[in-house]
């Protein structure tokens, strides 16, 4: 084995004149070394994972070493191969890049001004794409509403951290062919990428996905390193591995945004019009598929709200900052907070209740499935319902009065109240983030089962989950079924993981395969106990017939019978017992109606989040005291993991809204380069999460499943939001920008007293 | 991962540490817990050629003298704690320790005297030293010198210890049995640094009448600075005169200290807030 370092660009943007890695060489314990020139002859660009011309976007050839140009501080511009870690980053000091810096545009909307510099020479502007969802006359409906408010809603520059960094391992076998081991989330859609940037037949490659320490978005492909490793174990003549440093996961960020907006909304609190200009700071375009986040924060507008007119614009607009990844919640964060704000906005430019004006907007449970304005058809839902547990839950009322008498003893308690949709297991015409996936359930003699599958974990129990819905169908001990994920050798075709997909795509799979397995065991039990297929029952490891349990036969038997007394018993089913499905979700319509919409997500699961915080308003520091979830997956698996997947993304929803911040300094060199400088919330920093499930099942989806693990990110960050809004009411403070920490939140306080406060 | 070689030292004496150190001629890092120096080493913030442990220097402990208590330079913040002298006698320090964040590993490797020498505003220890009036005693190939807390302290990462130096212990000056403190520290979540801290020393009568009051702030100027608190002398700790000091720690924070955290402005006028909690914790 020989590992990895990457050189990186310490500007924010630069042309590369010359490199000499000839030092680099002849340092300890170096076996190769890499630059751009050398990397372009040995592969091609990185397939997009989206690519943004399929919308009719702008794009870039993507390299995984930087050519001539550099356009964030710490894209790869060289590598270097070493006997040991150390080696390799040792002789990265070695190589001598000459760079001409040029000025660096960071600010989205100053890349976008005629004079700014180009992030791509060849572009005529640094926009990437724009995309406008429009239905129904937005100004005369503004015109119309008795109340408008104009105003903005920023987002900052954040990031997803798993605990495990990315890692790539790339073996070379004789034959020509590959084997690539990754921290990845996708496996087959990264054999087909990889073959193309390498040239070489999808055939010849074998991807393997082991146990990963969390994916989060982030592990999606279309990074430079893992072309990089594969070039580099070529050129070394042995496997390479590259495991990140935490510097380097620090450099991909996403969700960075603005939205300058007006809402019109009646007396009686009916929100009626929406205009929304959303420009989202996508830094570096990359062949990941961050920068797709951008449609979703414009797409999911205006969430299950009811709005007649909306009228809501993207431009996603490349520059010299950090490239995005996806971070889990795909970009609909960025339109559960800003919605949620206008909501509290209007409420409380009326006087009006939070939750009261939720109800009033909320599409109603009757009225489901039900179009939104960009065209999404929205499944199920019983919002109302949720929110009435909210409320008792929460003790709203009770926690009302307590602010009002903390108040008066100039104490800042806020109650926030945020309600989420979260759109699930996507599925995108013209690219690999595929809706539908597979599974393969065999049943051997001993009736052991091993379940295949084209999804993969990233920890959250997805595998667990699927045998659980294997063990349920064959009726047979859940210690009796090994589950094989991430090979793309063993298992049938798949998307892997993301989009609260896996359950959904994946479980539903796992039914079918089971199902004609089970139909198999059913019909040698029926032979062998002389009853009818239709009666025989599987259960606790045992075919029995129906209403006459001591007719009953282990499953394990039947299995035996099948596979060695096939020529013995006439009329005993085939062997093997054995079956691979695909599960296609209802619900998706790729064909654009005639407003050329289309629907890409089968199921939308939603939560309401209520949480209280107090703010000390001399530092700007706040305390979450009470964190209350309802939350709507439809059918649940496994309540455990559905809590464990809640309490994770509210957690990081709050993190993301109140201390996590990629800053950059004024050259575009990242600021935020550890966990010291970028704060994830800790366990101490939560209170204990009181979570209410509610079921709604999807009448689309095999089991009424909807996605879970997403949800949750997006409302956290909301909901942390509004609680401080609402603790500073008194103060006259309406927060407008993210994250609500400690410093910015003091700013806020300083300008409203500044103002004059009064609410 | 560490990517530059060093030549790894570590000295049984200070004799033999500060021997290193002279031939070292400034190409050396000395390291103690080693909780500052192994991250700047892993980011190629630091390249010395040779690194110096102190950690067999027989440096750690805390004992009582003449003086007060003495601390050893490598006495980690868990030594601290479990000191009973410390309790006894500098129950400040006793606080200040409780609050060090990163959980057992960091309270168990990182050290006071790294802290103090390290000078980083985002520390604990500095303002608490100052507030105890505490002496630092550095040694070198020549000899020692004692030197006061409030002047060892000379900027952000910026101390008096200089080339070849090193510091070997900290003397707590014996408090008076009338004495009370109080700690106050902001920091924006679990793992955030601290942002300022205030530690307060504070001489009560019988009637709750402030007979000396020692009041100290760090993280907010470059530097931990000591708060004029002549006025409390004489009269019992009111919320007014506590938010006349808060106004007097405010106006002193003239040099405040920016990172990516928080920038001056934000240190400044949190600067008044944590002075006044930490004089009134003292109080009460
Ligand atoms: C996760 C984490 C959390 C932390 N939380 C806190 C916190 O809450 N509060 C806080 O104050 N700090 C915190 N720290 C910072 C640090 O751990 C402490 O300040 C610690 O006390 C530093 O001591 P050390 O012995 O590890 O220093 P080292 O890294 O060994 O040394 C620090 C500096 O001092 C020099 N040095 C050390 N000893 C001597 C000596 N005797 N003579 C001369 N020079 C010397 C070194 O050369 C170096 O420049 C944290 C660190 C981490 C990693």
């Amino acid at each position: 084995m020989a590992y990895a370092a990457v050189l990186r660009s310490p500007h924010a943007h630069a042309r590369i004149k010359w490199i000499d890695t000839e030092n680099a060489a002849k340092a300890p314990g170096v076996i190769a070394t890499l630059t751009g020139e050398e990397a372009r002859e040995l592969a091609g660009p990185i397939p997009f994972f989206i690519d943004p011309a399929v919308f009719g976007g702008k794009t870039t050839e993507v390299r995984c070493l930087a050519v001539d140009k550099v356009v964030m501080a710490g894209q790869p511009v060289a590598a270097v191969v070493a006997e040991s870690v150390n080696d390799a980053e040792a002789a990265l000091a070695a190589i001598t890049v000459d760079y001409e810096v040029l000025s660096p545009v960071l600010d989205a909307d100053q890349a976008m001004s005629e004079d700014a510099p180009r992030v791509y020479d060849d572009w005529d502007d640094n926009v990437v794409i724009t995309i406008p969802f429009v239905e129904g006359d937005v100004e005369a409906a503004l015109d119309a509403a008795d109340h408008v408010i104009e105003d903005e809603v920023s987002i900052h520059r954040l990031s997803t951290q798993p605990i495990e960094p990315r890692g790539n391992m790339a073996v070379w076998e004789q034959d020509g062919s590959l084997t690539f081991y990754g921290s990845i989330q996708n496996p087959h859609p990264l054999r087909l990428h990889l073959s193309q940037s390498l040239g070489i037949p999808e055939r010849s490659i074998r991807v393997i996905a082991p146990n990963v320490g969390g994916g989060l978005g982030l592990k999606m492909h279309g990074h430079p390193e893992e072309t990089l490793v594969c070039v580099l174990a070529k050129l070394a003549g042995r496997p390479v591995k590259w495991h990140e440093d935490r510097r380097e996961t620090l450099l991909i960020g996403g969700i960075e945004q603005r939205h300058r907006f007006k809402i019109g909304f009646m007396n009686d609190g009916t929100i009626v019009a929406l205009q929304n200009r959303i420009i989202t700071n996508i830094g570096m375009l990359g062949a990941s598929p961050g920068w797709g986040m951008s449609f979703l924060s414009a797409l999911s507008f205006p969430l299950g709200y009811k709005i007649a007119a909306t009228d809501v614009q993207v431009q996603a607009v490349t520059t010299n900052k950090g490239i995005w990844n996806a971070t889990r919640g795909y970009g609909k964060q960025g339109t559960n907070v800003p919605m949620e704000r206008m909501v509290d906005m209007a409420a409380r430019h009326l006087g009006m209740d939070r939750i009261e004006i939720r109800r009033q907007n909320l599409i109603e449970a009757h009225e489901f499935p039900f179009t939104t304005n960009s065209g999404l058809h929205i499944d199920s839902g019983d919002y109302h319902g949720a929110l009435d547990k909210l409320v008792e839950l929460i003790d709203y009322e009770e926690l009302k009065a307590e602010q009002e008498r903390l108040r008066q003893e100039g104490r800042y308690l806020g109650i926030g109240i945020a309600y989420e949709l979260t759109p699930e297991a996507a599925d995108i015409p013209g690219t690999i983030v595929g809706g539908f996936d597979s599974c393969q359930v065999k049943m051997g003699p001993s009736g052991n089962v091993t379940v295949l599958t084209g999804v993969t974990s990233p920890g959250s129990g997805n595998d667990t989950g699927i045998v659980q819905i294997v063990a349920d169908e064959l009726g047979v001990p859940i210690d009796s079924i090994g589950i094989v994920q991430g090979d793309t050798e063993a298992c049938p075709y798949g998307f892997g993981n993301y989009s609260g997909r896996s359950i959904v795509s994946g479980g539903n799979s796992a039914v079918l395969a089971a199902r004609d397995v089970a139909d198999k065991v059913q019909a040698g039990a029926a032979l062998l106990l002389e009853a009818a297929q239709d009666d025989i029952e599987l259960a606790n490891g045992l075919a029995s017939v129906k209403g006459a349990p001591e007719q009953a036969i282990p499953i394990a038997k039947v299995a035996e019978t099948i596979y060695t007394l096939n020529f013995a018993i006439p009329g005993i089913p085939e062997p093997p017992l054995e079956s691979t499905r695909v599960y296609k979700p209802d619900n998706i319509r790729h064909t654009p109606d005639e407003k050329g919409r289309i629907q890409p997500y089968p199921t939308y699961s939603f939560a309401v989040h209520g949480a209280v915080v107090e703010v000390d308003v001399e530092t700007g520091r706040i305390e979450i005291t009470r964190i209350g979830i309802v939350h709507d997956c439809g059918t649940m698996i496994n309540p455990a993991f559905i809590e464990g997947q809640m309490a994770g993304a509210v957690v990081m929803g709050m993190g993301n809204a109140w201390t996590e911040e990629l800053k950059y300094d004024e050259d575009g060199i990242p600021l935020s380069t550890r966990f010291k400088t970028y704060l994830m919330p800790r366990a101490g920093d939560v209170p204990e999460i009181e979570l209410v499930h509610q079921v709604t099942p999807s009448p689309f989806t095999l089991l009424g499943t909807k996605g879970a693990g997403e949800a949750g990110v997006g409302g956290g960050m909301s909901v942390l939001t509004n609680a401080v809004d609402d603790a500073l009411a008194p103060l006259g403070v309406t927060v407008t920008e993210l994250p609500v920490s400690p410093p910015n939140v003091l700013a806020a306080i300083n300008r409203a007293r500044a103002n004059g406060g009064a609410a | 991962m560490i990517g530059q070689r060093f030549e790894y030292h570590a000295p049984a004496s200070v004799e033999e540490a500060v021997g290193l150190l002279a031939a070292a001629n400034g190409d050396a890092n000395v390291i103690a817990g080693g909780t500052w120096v192994v991250p700047e080493l892993t980011h190629g913030i630091r390249t010395p050629a040779h690194i110096i442990d102190l950690r067999h220097a027989e440096l750690s402990g805390v004992s009582a003298s003449d003086a007060g208590i003495t601390i050893g330079a490598t006495t980690t913040y868990s030594a601290l704690l479990d000191s009973p002298l410390v309790g006894e006698w500098a129950a400040l320090l006793h606080t200040m320790a409780l609050g060090v964040t990163g959980g057992a590993q960091v309270r168990n490797q990182g050290t006071i005297g790294g802290s103090a020498c390290y000078a980083t505003p985002s520390s604990d220890a500095p303002a608490a030293l100052v507030a105890l009036d505490a002496s630092l005693t550095l040694a070198e190939a020549g000899g020692t010198r004692d030197v006061r807390a409030e002047t060892f302290f000379e900027g952000a990462f910026r101390s008096a210890l200089k080339q070849g130096e090193l510091l070997t212990e900290i003397v707590v000056p014996e408090p008076p049995s009338n004495v009370q403190f109080g700690y106050d520290k902001l920091k924006f979540c679990e793992s955030s640094w601290p942002i300022a801290t205030a530690a307060c020393v504070l001489g009560l009568d019988g009637d709750g009448v402030v007979e000396f009051a020692r009041l100290a702030v760090g993280g907010a100027n470059t530097k931990p600075y000591v708060v004029d608190t002549s006025l409390l002398v004489g009269t019992p700790v009111t919320r007014d005169l506590a938010d006349e000091v808060a106004e007097r720690a405010r106006e002193a924070a003239d040099d405040p200290y920016t990172d990516v955290l928080a920038d001056g402005a934000y240190r400044q006028q949190v600067s008044g807030v944590v002075a006044k909690r930490a004089l009134l914790d003292a109080a009460t």
